[in-house]
């Protein structure tokens, strides 16, 4: 899909670009007379808004899906150390026991961090465009912290996957804490955490940062 | 009047998308085609239909 969105977005870009310098070299002569006056409308019509649009969709096809991806989130350096310590075949963390046990086959980032259903979805979105605004912008500091929900991790992520399993039904706190679970009063972290390496892992000039954030990983693990 | 405005927005915009269709994972051409390309796509559109605005009002059809 990567390769179709690549051939379309520099196919539509290209022809985009070639029609906006012959609109902007036209002289306002041309544009005023009468014949040709039909080509010059339709040029126009196509290079401001037939294919603008179809760009806009190809690349926001890509910004929708194909941010679910873990390269997509390793591509800021904040998240190289959650990023690197889950491909680690050693870390005991739960991001890194989902990862190398392939509980979660794909998008594993994304599937533990986008609330369950459409709503959650578009609130991811709209997190994701706050991140990456503040990344861009320099405007954030490391560790950097959890703000989503209020800042504490929606249980729901885990409750999607878990609470339909004999295991996960077998054990006789989970009922007892039921309603604290699915309200994430109380958190699965509490037990079966941490799912990262903790913050003061993540500060920089901490003993474990450089080792968590070099070497990237993630391209060996392909 | 020429079209040169919308074309200028216009052509940002796409020259930014086709910056952002290669570099799928750099956030930073992330951040500029969903922050600055696709305004400029925008506003060439409205330029565009100034233009056009403009441009039929003088012929009285409006």
């Amino acid at each position: 899909m990567t390769t179709l969105i690549l051939i379309l977005g520099v196919g539509l870009s290209l022809v985009g670009l070639l029609i906006c310098m012959r609109l902007w070299l036209l002289p306002a002569s041309k544009l005023n007379a009468k014949a040709g006056a039909a080509g010059v409308k339709l040029t126009a019509a196509v290079g401001f808004v037939v294919l603008p649009l179809l760009a806009v969709g190809v690349a926001n096809y890509q910004t929708f899906e194909g941010v679910k991806e873990v390269s997509s989130c390793a591509g800021c350096h904040v998240m190289a150390p959650m990023v690197n310590d889950m491909l680690r075949k050693d870390s005991t963390s739960l991001a890194a026991r989902h990862f190398n046990n392939r509980w979660i086959a794909e998008k594993q980032c994304y599937n533990c961090h986008s609330d369950y259903g459409l709503s959650g979805t578009i609130k991811s979105k709209g997190d994701g465009f706050r991140h990456l605004a503040r990344y861009v912008t320099g405007s954030y500091k490391e560790p950097i912290e959890y703000h989503r929900s209020g800042g504490f991790y929606d249980n729901n992520n885990c409750l999607k996957c878990h609470a339909v399993t004999e295991k996960f039904q077998a054990v006789s706190s989970h009922g007892t804490l039921r309603a604290n679970l699915s309200s994430s009063q109380t958190s699965c972290l509490n037990c079966h955490g941490p799912a990262h390496p903790t913050a003061l892992q993540r500060t920089p000039g901490s003993k474990t940062y450089e080792a968590l954030t070099h070497p990237p990983l993630l391209e060996a693990s392909r | 009047m020429t079209l040169r405005l919308p074309a200028l927005f216009s052509g940002l915009g796409f020259l930014l998308t086709f910056w952002f269709v290669f570099n799928l994972h750099s956030p930073m051409a992330l951040a500029l085609f969903t922050f600055v390309a696709q305004p400029c796509f925008l506003v060439g559109f409205v330029l565009w239909l100034v233009r056009v605005k403009t441009d039929l009002k003088q012929k009285e059809v409006l």
